[in-house]
């Protein structure tokens, strides 16, 4: 018998032990498969305007193939672990660490191989099902469109990956003599060193961590400040990451650390923890407690994923018209060049329309003085224009925002962000230095809140005497804003004025034209979104279940040896809710208030775009599927143990 | 009052091949008896404590402990019967990996939900007659065969059952060990009237006993009771010992 066929044998015989593994396997290369047939899609990259999604799969790509590693390299840590009975006997008979990093390369690079086919042909079938459903929703063609690059990648980026884990895998056994191999297989926990003061010192990171994070909630630009964020940003990516990481951190520092508190404490209280089954669950606790950390810390890093991801696409979507909204100061806009002589009937034209349809709206006109051309769009510097006091008082009450109240030289500066991309006009002119009239302005505050978000990308508001003197110097330009509560249903009309009137010497610009292509993108971005989440969600929940199943022969026989001396099955029946109470729900609670930290940050700028009703939605349909998931694995498991012991007594 | 009463007991395990490990047991056990059980291995002796501990089904015939046929109790009803009445000492110990040895010492006093300073006083006692203090914070793994043994006995006698059943609980002891075992046993027996049912190979250990039964094929052989001397009971124990088994018995 060649080695290459006893290596194939030993998957052979052993493949119930191999399949937990094997399984592990095969879901880590299909949430990776899904994830870049999506990042690679076409139609993915059209969207310029809602990123949301491209971004986050931009993040998300290496995040999550840095957990299929971890993951992967875990799973093959316990799945070593359960052979060493096995290893021990080879190394008894004699085998020499070339052969045996010979077997596990062959082994690995087999059962990584089915493992990568079988994953990469559930993920087409998910995803092929899948675009066919969106495209039958939206009436829109989002087709699962055949392309190599997803498997390619998918297929090199684990092929490789499995074989740096048998590389890899001497270093586990390889440290161990023989004794330690046959006998440890069996009798794994020893009384960790320290809890205490590690458990102390966990805790104190983990508290100040999350007080970094309170704080960087607090500050209007805490996101910016975040050290962590400058570095994530100055590699290009989002600084949303930084935040991930943070939290990923403060999540395994909890199931490590503070959990090894709890059940110190849990043990130090003799009275709680000698009472009934107690003494059985909690020991049983601190017995796995290494390997339950690592499964709960994994497992709600990616729960925390699902949510956060479809949270994010559920809110994008519902603020659609807010999104769309943020770049005008209303639905409608109107500038009127100084030679526009139809302002009076064009905007009658469009009052009349209003009313005719049963629109309510506010409107309001605001005149402003044009230092330079602000129709000209092929200068260098940005456009400067001038409005009064009182006309800015107006827009002000008309867009709800405090008035102000200028005297002498005062003035307040409006900027106009999106003048071009990432760069500030302000930067462009020396605009302390201003002179007007031969009046020094004397600039107390500068604001960038959108007022009039377009025309000239500068406006200095000036006290009242100030503007008259100087009225007769500049030609006059003048805003019409409305302000239209239904304005989504806008759109035709829009497209129509924006038609009518764009030719004559006058701008119009409306929202709602805009709204209805990004409804379809988010609405879409959403459904892909949440498609992937409970993909990722499901594989999440998988791990625990994998965990779970794999250890059920000690555990049954544990339970079977424990009804001898007269345990109840009522009370085996609780003592395995407790247990998975603890193993599912606190993944889940955790992956819950971290979701809501993420997207308060995210969407820092404008925090009612991430509400809490809405985010708890997410969170409760979420916590449905788990409930359902528990109770289904609880009653499998609580039958697996049951059917054994009646077994044992014929 | 009889502690126990086996009634045409029989045992069959079904297979590829059938088994008939017990055949037609018959005995009584009175309450406050010490009864030693003998025989080859493979005579059935296991076999019997499992069915009279209610841990397995009698094929056919009656069980009855403290004129109860336990049987025919509810699972969880059963449990509670084995708890409060029963005291085990398995072959193979049956100690939890995961819990200290202390922990397994009190396991039963805690699921019967005793108060703790009770438990801590109970505890106490029994650890310093089986000599296990110095290993109370030790898990399983991390002590020896004949100490798991006394960890076996000290746990299946804290909670002062009615009834105990003992597989061979000196089998891994030195005769220093084995003298702490038995002298707690009797103790046991003569100070709380604990009923005590205990296989054992060595008849010296079965020579304590008040009566002794032997077992073969799954069939009682004989049956003697003590008389006035240890040293007499002894000599006839080897004798039964030597027609039993001649070349088959192994000790
Ligand atoms: N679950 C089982 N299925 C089938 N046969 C069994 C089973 N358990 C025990 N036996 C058989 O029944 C017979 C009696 O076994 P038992 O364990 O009672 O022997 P024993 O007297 O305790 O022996 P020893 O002194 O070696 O412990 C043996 O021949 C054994 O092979
Ligand atoms: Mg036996």
């Amino acid at each position: 018998m060649t080695f290459k066929q006893f290596a194939l044998r030993n998957v052979q015989r052993n493949l119930s032990s191999y399949l937990a593994f094997f399984m592990a396997s095969t879901i880590s290369v299909m949430v990776f498969f899904i994830f870049s047939v999506a990042y690679f899609h076409p139609d993915m990259h059209i969207a310029n305007k809602s990123m949301n999604l491209t971004v986050l799969l931009t993040a998300i790509l290496p995040y999550q193939y840095g957990c299929s590693l971890v993951f992967i390299l875990y799973s093959f840590g316990t799945f070593l672990h359960r052979r060493w009975g096995e290893f021990g006997v080879l190394r008894l008979l004699g085998i020499t660490d070339q052969q045996f990093i010979k077997l596990m390369f062959f082994e690995n690079v087999l059962i990584g191989f089915i493992s990568i086919i079988s994953g990469i042909l559930l993920g087409l079938l998910f995803s092929k099902y899948f675009f066919f459903v969106i495209s039958m929703i939206f009436q829109f063609r989002f087709e699962f469109k055949w392309s190599s690059t997803p498997i390619v990648l998918t297929f090199i980026a684990f092929i490789s990956l499995f074989m740096l884990v048998s590389i890899l895998s001497p270093l586990f056994v390889r440290s161990k003599n023989v004794y330690y191999l046959l006998t440890k297989s069996r009798k794994q926990n020893r009384r960790p060193k320290a809890p205490l003061l590690s458990a102390i010192f966990g805790i104190t990171i983990v508290l100040f961590l999350y007080s970094l994070l309170v704080n960087t909630i607090q500050h209007q630009n805490g996101l910016n400040n975040l050290f962590l964020a400058k570095v994530v940003e100055y590699l290009e990516y989002d600084n949303i990451l930084a935040i991930f990481i943070i939290l990923t951190i403060i999540t395994y520092l909890i199931f490590s650390q503070v959990s090894a508190l709890g059940i110190t404490l849990l043990k130090r209280s003799s009275r709680f923890y000698f009472h009934k089954t107690n003494l059985l669950w909690v020991s049983n606790l601190a017995h796995q407690a290494k390997q339950n950390a690592r499964n709960l810390f994994i497992s709600t890093v990616l729960i925390t994923i699902s949510i956060t991801f479809t949270a994010s696409l559920y809110t994008g979507y519902l603020y659609t018209a807010e999104q769309v909204i943020k770049d005008f100061v209303g639905p409608i806009s109107y500038l009127s060049f100084p030679q526009d002589k139809q302002l009076k009937e064009n905007i009658n034209y469009i009052d009349t329309y209003l009313k005719k349809n049963g629109y309510e709206f506010e409107r309001v006109q605001i005149p402003v003085l044009a230092l330079n051309k602000i129709e000209d769009q092929t200068r260098n510097e940005p456009a400067i224009a001038l409005i009064s006091n009182s006309n800015f008082n107006q827009l002000a009450r008309f867009l709800g925002r405090d008035m102000i109240s200028l005297k002498e030289n005062d003035s307040l500066v409006l900027i106009w962000k999106s003048w071009g991309p990432g760069t500030d006009p302000l930067a462009e002119i020396g605009y302390q230095e201003m002179e007007i009239g031969d009046r020094k302005i004397n600039v107390i505050e500068v604001t960038d809140k959108p007022f009039l978000n377009f025309g000239a990308q500068i406006y200095y508001v000036i006290s009242d005497t100030f503007y008259r003197q100087v009225k007769a110097k500049y030609p006059t330009y003048t805003f019409v804003e409305y302000q239209i509560p239904n304005w989504t249903r806008l759109g035709d009309f829009s497209a129509q004025l924006t038609e009518r009137f764009n030719i004559g010497p006058r701008v119009i610009k409306t929202a709602a034209n805009y709204f209805q292509s990004d409804l379809i993108h988010n609405k879409t971005y959403f459904f892909i979104g949440s498609f992937i989440s409970m993909v990722f969600f499901i594989a999440a929940i998988s791990f625990l279940y994998f965990r779970l199943f794999a250890d059920i022969q000690g555990e049954r026989e544990k339970y079977h040896n424990l009804t001898k001396i007269g345990l109840k099955r009522k009370e085996i029946r609780r003592i395995i809710t407790q247990q998975l109470v603890i193993f599912f729900f606190s993944p889940f609670i955790i992956a819950s208030v971290h979701t809501y930290i993420i997207l308060v940050l995210w969407n820092q700028e404008n925090i009612e775009w991430a509400p809490f009703d809405k985010i708890l939605q997410v969170i409760t349909i979420f916590g449905a599927i788990q409930i359902l998931y528990f109770i289904w694995i609880r009653s499998k498991y609580i039958r697996t143990v049951f059917h054994y012991l009646d077994q044992g007594k014929n | 009052m009889n502690e126990l009463e086996l009634k045409k007991v029989c045992k069959i395990y079904e297979g590829t091949v059938s088994y008939q490990a017990l055949d037609d047991i018959d005995f009584t056990v009175k309450s406050g008896e010490f009864v030693g059980v003998m025989g080859p291995s493979g005579s059935g002796k296991s076999t019997l404590l499992n069915v009279i501990s209610t841990n397995d089904f009698p094929t056919s015939g009656q069980v009855l402990l403290l004129n109860q046929d336990l049987h025919r109790l509810s699972e969880d009803s059963l449990a509670q019967f084995r708890r409060s009445n029963l005291g085990f000492v398995f072959q193979d110990f049956n100690l939890m990996d995961s819990l200290t040895i202390r922990e397994n010492i009190l396991l039963p006093l805690a699921l019967e939900g005793t108060r703790f300073s009770a438990m801590k006083q109970a505890l106490q006692e029994i650890a310093m007659q089986l000599r296990l203090t110095e290993i109370l914070e030790r898990f399983p793994f991390e002590i020896s065969g004949g100490q798991a043994q006394r960890v076996a006995i000290a746990r299946a006698i804290i909670h002062r059952p009615s009834l105990l059943l003992a597989d061979e609980p000196t089998g891994n002891l030195d005769s220093r060990s084995s003298h702490d075992v038995l002298s707690v046993l009797e103790q046991m027996n003569q100070d709380f009237g604990v009923t005590i049912l205990m296989v054992t190979h060595d008849p010296i250990v079965a020579s304590h006993c008040h009566r002794v039964i032997f077992i073969k094929d799954g069939r009682i052989y004989n049956e003697m009771y003590r008389g006035e001397k240890q040293q007499d009971f002894y000599h006839e124990i080897l004798n039964v010992l030597s027609l039993l088994g001649g070349a088959r018995y192994d000790f």
